[in-house]
């Protein structure tokens, strides 16, 4: 099985590509708080409707859910967490062709964007 | 009335003849024994050499007068048609009176007497140093040619006026991990990507037939398997009438540049998609606001 990463069509990824455990792999902050909790996350997870983010020496679970608006040619996500609710913009989906392994890119309304790897 | 003239196959006319147009021709012209031993000169050799019959005398006065790198292969050639009467032919360096070395084409042939022996070898040596001069000129420029073509960067190929490809550089067979051969036989369609090949094939047969410059990018398969992608441009050669005699190609390796290209406009849409994205929050917020501040005054 090929191991190569491939561009998936944002306009046509199903949903559950976007679920499943992620590992945060390269984040830049940009004008985002860096004590918030997603700027410390080192892992989200995405099963079913709920949201679990993974910290060092914090846990915060809520839900989230994949929303498309007609302006925008690829989905965005909902999270909520106890504490705010955000949005991010999914800007790149790679996978391999078995789906085993993923790279996602994530942008959020505060400037941060995160690159999460599967597994 | 002179007898020769009254009988024209009298042998001194003949002799007359002979000696004349011996002279005549451009030739330097020589007859020796089955031996090798010089029995007649032209005129021209004793110009072009200054070396008489009489001069002549030992076995290795000719090959003196040769240019001391010809002269061991000239002794080897003429050695092996004296000892097997084979015809002679050699290109060799003769030494002029007047000083220099030009180039000449030894031939010789033996004449048969009834018996089937040997009587003379009869040898001309004709100047050949200007066409030797041009050849060799013609192999300098044509190994400058190699070598300027094996080492620029691109692939490069020649084909014929109908879009035969005749001739590829160093750097094709580098790249494709093909041989002269295996493209002789089998073509460049080898090479092509099997998902493009059928719009390369219609594009390229109207491209020759229209006779104009053209371009066009397409993917090669290179030596390990992996795909490329070339720019290929192909310039049509013509003659003095304007006739088209051969096309110039060159194949220019691209996948960088669309990567880049690629990669710039990715940016380009997530740049898009990332203000869109932004200002689709801001109407949010908007929003938010309005039913804040309708529900205090309300």
């Amino acid at each position: 099985m090929s191991d190569l990463l491939l561009d998936v069509n944002l306009q046509q990824v199903p949903d559950d590509y976007l679920a499943g455990a992620w590992r945060v792999a390269h984040r830049v902050l940009n004008r985002a708080d860096p004590a918030s909790a997603l700027a410390q996350a080192t892992n989200l997870l995405l099963s079913g409707q709920a949201l679990e983010l993974q910290a060092s020496d914090q846990k915060e679970t809520g839900s989230w859910a994949v929303q498309r608006d007609e302006l925008l040619n690829r989905p965005y996500l909902s999270l909520s967490l106890p504490t705010e609710d955000l949005r991010a913009l999914v800007t790149r989906l790679r996978r391999t062709t078995d789906g085993a392994r993923a790279q996602l890119n994530l942008y959020f309304s505060s400037g941060l964007e995160m690159q999460l790897d599967r597994p | 009335m002179d007898a020769s003239i009254a009988n024209p196959h009298s042998s001194s006319l003949i002799e007359n003849e002979f000696q004349f147009l011996a002279d005549f021709i451009p030739q330097l012209v020589w007859i020796t024994d089955p031996a090798g031993d010089h029995l007649y000169f032209n005129q021209r050799w004793t110009d072009y050499t200054g070396y008489t019959l009489a001069d002549s005398v030992g076995p290795d006065m000719w090959n003196n007068l040769l240019h001391p790198d010809d002269r061991a292969r000239a002794r080897q050639i003429w050695g092996h048609s004296l000892a097997t009467g084979e015809d002679y032919e050699i290109e060799y360096r003769f030494k002029a009176k007047a000083g220099g070395y030009r180039w000449f084409l030894g031939q010789a042939k033996p004449r048969y007497d009834a018996d089937g022996s040997i009587v003379t070898w009869f040898g001309t040596c004709t100047d050949i140093q200007d066409q030797k001069l041009a050849r060799e000129m013609l192999a300098e420029r044509e190994a400058e040619f190699t070598t300027l073509a094996d080492n620029v960067a691109q692939l490069s190929w020649m084909a014929r006026a109908d879009g035969h490809i005749y001739w590829y550089n160093k750097r094709w067979y580098d790249f494709t991990g093909t041989t002269p051969e295996e493209m002789a036989s089998k073509g460049w369609e080898g090479i092509q990507h099997p998902n493009h090949l059928a719009e390369i094939v219609y594009f390229v047969k109207d491209a020759w037939d229209k006779g104009e410059p053209w371009e066009l990018t397409l993917p090669l398969k290179r030596h390990d398997g992996e795909y490329r992608w070339f720019l290929t441009r192909a310039v049509p050669i013509r003659d003095e009438q304007g006739q088209l005699v051969r096309w110039l190609g060159t194949n220019t390796d691209v996948t960088k540049m669309r990567e880049l290209q690629e990669q710039l406009q990715n940016s380009y849409a997530d740049l898009e998609a990332k203000v869109t994205f932004r200002n689709l929050e801001l109407e949010h917020e908007v929003q938010k606001l309005r039913k804040q501040l309708n529900a205090s005054v309300a």
